[in-house]
């Protein structure tokens, strides 16, 4: 993305950015817009309503789409239609009238969780009369539409099935937002486009997209000479749709995500004939606010100018007096003491006092907020009304409104303090933490999707706000609250607001549907087509060494608290599965680590073994060369199987898994793989058949299994086969004793 | 011009070409067949002549193919190479007809190209290409005369096509050379991960013709004996592990060998480099202008510099580049390279500004014969009266019967024809002998076949007489 750059450049208008005019151009649309809640985002406010800069979010968004020839916008919210339309009427746009420009109209679409669903809404509302601009979620932008909807309009008047375009980012973000990780990572795709015409092909989305590579049918070749596959495009989340989207969402009621599951489908029923485009922004700004690291940056970016021409000091209203000077917006009403420092990049609001010896580091300061002496604000943002007292402390948060940190206490990265909160004095609030008054009811099933602001339990949520209030003014409040006081403090107010997992939520429409397994592919040609795919994955462990490592180490200690702490086997079975479920691994991926964990436990503890576990380790060095140690060994090593092959053998379902652990024994006595450093699997090499015979008299391992991966490696390089050639007396035995299983049973068929 | 490095080329010039049956039934190597009425080996050859290359090793499958070429070179042979054969087993595959000769490659880089290559294209250009992008490999691709599309059907996977996946700086990032349907290409995590776009393109064909650069030739060969194969195995091996070299040579090697290439190829280092890229310049004017000139790729970051470059050269929009390797790619470059507009490029001959064709003087021509442009004859040749020939060539001590019709054909030398005889996209072997009013359409006609007089033959490949005794 090429970023043109008009920071301090406040006089230079961008020749796309239309000055508001009167009077309506030819191939003006509608526009819908989705406010839909953002888990990313809870417990703060209506997304659409977060300040960036001096403005909400959605004014952007307004302004943007307007100035975009878009005259009539329908915002799409869940709830909250009250604070918006008082919101809407303040600023103008209610009704139409201020501008000649927009008309803003406000649908309230109860319980719409997702943008299938609010769409659907629209659909019924009858309101979308011909091809309209889609926006999800509450971007702000200032790219020019304007040539991507002409596009639009004459692909469509050339084709009636180029049903919709795609905007997207041709790069990752290269504004002052990229720095934070997660924002970036947001949005990240897959596309496999016709280079020529723009016409896509496929689509992945998702926070792990291209992990497991790419598989492409050939097919997509039989009409056009290449295909481009861009894993650098990002979706905006801007949509430029036909009316037939809504009849295509209307049909499909499955269809929840635009990108997770309309574009999919479209592209999957190619023999019905409608065909999807991308549309490429060259330069231009368009970012979504859907998390807090996202609403982070945006709020930066719209300080750094990104969003030229709607900048905090360019609000077109007359009155306001927000000036920008030296990289910094202080509006006129602001009082800022002597001995303030403000760096580049932050804003101070509206009627705000800054006390002296403050240090504001690219802040952002609402109005009527009141920074107490020698406070230090770094990377944070500050909504209305917030009261930071003396000498506290608050690095790269998030404070709403009417928020209090009492004074010289800390609130670390990555909090979130929603509305009316209170930090106690000399608390500290913990990185990564986000507190609300409202109590989040974690746990529950489906707890998110019921969430809806407003509609709480309006007593309670009016008790907490109450006690607030007197907490805020330094009193005691007249019904005590049972405030969670390890995180706001004794005299603080707020509940810890159970982590909504932003993570997870943000990849939520992963489209695994549409991964091919590798069975899929029929291709028998060496490289890039079936082979290649075995050899990466093979890669691949190697690279994901460290989350390979992280699993076998949580096993082992999950393993190891269990025998310190004598927890029954099945509630150990409960706590690794747990583990399994955690981590997306399988029934042997437990039961290797849980192998090779045992083995270890024949052994003094290694220096890796945390303190706690020492003692359940034996503590005499063994002299594995000698006779009497390889026999002391293998005493130890047969009480621990007794011991544990109950648990063994719940992870031990099928035959499969018990060659998988025979292999991972392998590899632990060649100290290869997961097992090349730090452990003393050699020590155990020596007895490998021995120890195989131990696990088959103790039925952890079945002899069809251990057959089985002999004959798995019948064809193996002779590196390979070592320990299969070590058992071979192993091998001879069971096979002769499986002969004379069958045999017996054909005898007793016999009689 | 900075003085390039001293470069050995090995021309695999195969041995009967079994692809070419029936036109090689006598014996006659490969490389020997006439193209334009001179021997094939003739193109690549003075490729690598005006590439700068000073030493080629000829290397032929069996004996009698090589005492053919030695012959050759021997007696007819006027360029200025310093040419040697080299003979292996006849039937060996390819790439171990290449390790039969790894031992004698003592140069940084090495250009290995199949003999025949008829093309234009300048292996200069390719050289300097592949020294400025410290690439371990570069290959040449061609522009496929009928693309895919057109032979596909909607929906449907395409077949015998080569997929080749640009990146930026014209590395490749895909190649899989197709000959059956391939329904899925796979792109692993790792080049998704290193290329945020890849086209995958399928109007381009390789032409077997590569610089390596030796020591990670080597090294790739020693460590995968499995490979035998060049489009099939060796070029998509490369690149499919050009992102972790580790995993095809091992680790120590890998590193080893990307030290060899960042500073062995440019010769002097950074200063060498930049004197390569000038002259890349100065040759880029010719027409080669997008596809070579960004020469900002070489600044690969020092993580990188293990990786593998992977580096394809595309011909030059418009310029002539094919392979002789069948029996229909040997008639076409037959026909396509005496055609008035690639004669003068392909050929360095002109054709008579009056006839644009090439007759040679020695030729008798009788009343009423025609000899339509882009058509060749050869001398000593006689076309008797009303004899026409078109879009044809005719070798040398040829005899056409009045009224013979000859269209889109190879006759080689010494075809004798009959009177009325009529002769559509035919091959003629040298020797051919017509009888009146033969007929023949799509024919290939092993050297010395006889057609009976009034016969009439359509598809057909016809070997050579059984011999008794």
């Amino acid at each position: 993305m090429t970023c043109w750059c008009y920071i301090q450049s406040g006089s230079i208008i961008p020749p796309w950015v239309a000055v508001p005019a009167g009077n309506l151009l030819a191939g003006a649309m509608q526009a819908v817009v989705l406010l839909l809640n953002e888990p990313g985002l809870q417990p703060l406010a209506l997304p659409a309503l977060l300040p960036a800069g001096q403005a909400p979010a959605v004014e952007f968004t307004l302004r943007w789409l307007e100035s975009s020839n878009c005259t009539e916008i329908h915002l799409v919210t869940p709830s909250g239609t009250d604070q918006l339309n008082a919101y809407l009427k303040r600023a103008g746009w209610a009704g139409g009238a201020r501008r000649g420009g927009a008309a803003v109209h406000v649908m309230t679409a109860p319980g719409c969780q997702t943008e299938g669903e609010a769409l659907r809404f629209v659909e019924q509302k009858d309101v979308i009369k011909g091809d309209f601009v889609l926006v999800s979620g509450c971007v702000v932008g200032n790219a020019d539409l304007k040539p991507v909807l002409q596009a639009h309009l004459a692909r469509r008047a050339a084709d009636r099935q180029a049903i919709m375009t795609l905007l997207m980012h041709g790069g990752p973000r290269t504004c002052s937002g990229a720095a934070t990780g997660g924002a970036q990572q947001q949005g990240r795709c897959l596309a496999v486009i016709d280079p020529r015409s723009q016409q896509l092909m496929k689509l992945e989305q998702g926070g792990r997209v291209g992990s497991h590579g790419v598989s492409l049918g050939t097919h997509m070749l039989s009409e056009r000479n290449s295909i481009a596959v861009r894993t650098g495009l990002r979706l905006s989340h801007v949509y430029i749709c036909a009316p037939d989207v809504l009849m295509l969402l209307s049909d499909n009621f499955d269809y929840q995500s635009m990108a997770g599951d309309l574009v999919p489908g479209v592209l999957s029923e190619q023999e019905l004939g409608s065909t999807l485009f991308i549309s490429e922004l060259a330069r231009g700004y368009a970012e979504r606010i859907s998390t807090l690291a996202g609403y982070s940056s945006v709020v930066e970016d719209v300080l750094s100018r990104w969003t030229y021409p709607w900048v905090p000091d360019n609000s077109g209203d007359q009155q306001d007096l927000c000036r920008f000077n030296r990289g910094t917006y202080v509006d006129g009403t602001a009082i800022m003491a002597s001995g303030t420092v403000v760096s580049k990049g932050s804003l101070i609001g509206h009627g705000s006092i800054v006390e002296s010896g403050a240090c504001l580091e690219r802040s952002i300061i609402g109005s009527d907020c009141h920074i107490g002496r020698g406070a230090f604000l770094q990377a944070s943002c500050l909504h209305s009304g917030v009261r930071v007292d003396d000498n506290c402390r608050v690095s790269s948060a998030v404070l709403g409104e009417q928020v209090v940190v009492r004074a010289h206490a800390r609130v670390e990265t990555g909090v979130l303090l929603a509305k009316h909160t209170v930090v106690d004095t000399a608390h500290s609030v913990p990185a990564g933490m986000r507190v609300s008054l409202i109590q989040h009811k974690a746990g529950g099933p489906g707890s998110d999707d019921e969430m809806e602001w407003g509609d709480e339990d309006s007593a309670q949520v009016a008790a907490a706000e109450a006690a607030a209030g007197a907490l805020a003014a330094g009193g005691i409040p007249e019904a005590p609250l049972d405030f969670d006081q390890h995180v706001v403090g004794a005299f603080g107010a707020g509940f810890a607001w159970s982590e909504p997992a932003a993570t997870a939520l943000d990849v939520l429409p992963l489209v695994l549907g549409s991964q091919s397994s590798p069975s899929d592919c029929d291709s028998e040609v060496e490289d890039f087509t079936k082979d290649a795919q075995v050899v990466e994955e093979m890669g691949d462990e190697e690279e994901h060494a460290t989350g390979a490592d992280q699993f076998k180490r949580e096993v082992a200690e999950t393993f190891l608290r269990c025998i310190k702490e004598r927890i029954s086997h099945d509630n150990a079975v409960i706590e690794l599965n747990g583990l399994k479920i955690a981590e997306d691994r399988t029934f042997a991926d437990c039961a290797r680590y849980i192998f090779t964990t045992m083995l270890s436990l024949c052994l003094p503890a290694s220096p890796t073994v945390k303190a706690e576990y020492r003692a359940l380790f034996p503590e005499g060095q063994l002299d594995p060369k000698s006779k009497e140690g390889r026999l002391e060994l293998l005493r130890r090593i047969n009480a621990q199987l007794k011991s544990w092959k109950a648990l063994m053998q719940r992870f031990l379902k099928s035959s499969d898994d018990q060659v998988e652990l025979l292999l991972t024994f392998e590899e632990y006595c060649a100290e290869e793989g997961d097992f090349a450093s730090g452990e003393s699997g050699a020590v155990f090499a020596e007895l490998f058949p021995q120890v195989v015979k131990l696990c088959y008299d103790q039925d952890v391992l079945s002899e069809d299994s251990i057959l089985d991966w002999a004959r798995e490696k019948e064809h193996a390089s002779d590196e390979d086969r070592h320990f299969v050639d070590m058992c071979a007396d192993l091998l001879a035995w069971l096979e002769d004793a499986e002969e004379e299983t069958d045999s017996e049973e054909e005898g007793s068929d016999e009689e | 011009m900075l003085q390039s490095p001293p470069v050995t080329a090995v021309l695999l010039a195969g041995g009967g070409g079994s692809r070419l049956y029936p036109l090689n039934a006598s014996g006659t190597p490969k490389v020997l067949l006439p193209v334009a009425n001179r021997p094939l080996l003739s193109f690549p050859l003075r490729m690598l002549e005006e590439s700068g290359v000073a030493d080629v090793l000829v290397v032929c499958e069996g004996d009698m193919a090589a005492q053919a070429v030695r012959a050759w070179l021997a007696n007819g042979y006027t360029g200025g190479l310093k040419v040697e054969v080299v003979r292996v087993a006849e039937g060996l595959p390819p790439v171990d007809a290449l390790r039969a000769v790894l031992d004698r490659l003592a140069t940084d880089n090495f250009v290995l190209l199949s003999g025949d290559v008829v093309a234009e294209t300048s292996l200069r250009v390719q050289l300097l290409t592949h020294y400025v992008r410290e690439a371990a490999m570069t290959a040449l691709l061609g522009r496929r005369k009928v693309l895919a599309t057109q032979e596909t059907k909607a929906g449907r996977a395409p077949k015998n096509v080569d997929y080749v996946g640009l990146t930026e700086g014209d590395r490749l990032a895909l190649y899989v050379h197709s000959p059956d349907t391939v329904k899925h290409l796979l792109l692993p995590p790792s080049f998704l991960r290193r290329f945020p776009d890849i086209e995958i393109r399928t109007d381009l064909v390789d032409m077997q013709v590569y610089v390596f650069h030796t020591a990670t030739l080597k090294a790739v060969l020693a460590a995968n004996e499995k490979i035998k194969r060049l489009e099939e195995q060796l070029v998509p091996h490369m690149v499919r592990y050009q992102l972790k070299p580790r995993r095809s040579v091992g680790a120590e090697e890998a590193a080893a060998l990307a030290a060899a290439r960042s500073s062995g190829s440019g010769g002097g280092g950074g200063e060498g480099l930049a004197g390569l890229e000038g002259s890349l310049a100065d040759l880029s004017l010719s027409g080669m202008s997008g596809s070579s000139s960004n020469a900002a790729g070489a600044a690969a970051a020092p993580g990188q510099r293990a990786e593998w470059y992977c580096c394809a050269y595309l011909a030059p929009e418009g310029s002539f580049c094919q392979r002789a390797n069948t029996l229909q790619g040997f008639a076409d470059v037959n026909r396509d390279v005496i055609t008035p507009q690639n004669a003068p490029r392909v050929l360095r001959e002109e054709p008579n500004p009056r006839f644009e064709n090439f007759v040679a003087g020695s030729v008798a021509v009788g009343t009423r014969a025609n000899v339509a442009p882009a058509t060749m004859v050869g001398p000593e040749s006689a076309l008797e009266e009303r004899v026409s020939v078109k879009r044809s060539v005719v070798g040398s001590g040829c005899q056409l019967g009045a009224g013979t019709k000859v269209v889109n054909s190879v006759l080689m030398d010494d075809v004798r024809t009959g009177p009325n005889c009529a002769i559509h996209n035919c091959v003629l072997s040298a020797g051919c002998v017509l009888g009146e009013g033969a007929r023949l359409r799509d024919c290939q006609l092993a050297p010395g076949y006889a057609v009976p007089a009034g016969a009439e033959l359509t598809e057909e490949v016809l070997p050579p007489p059984v011999l008794r005794e």
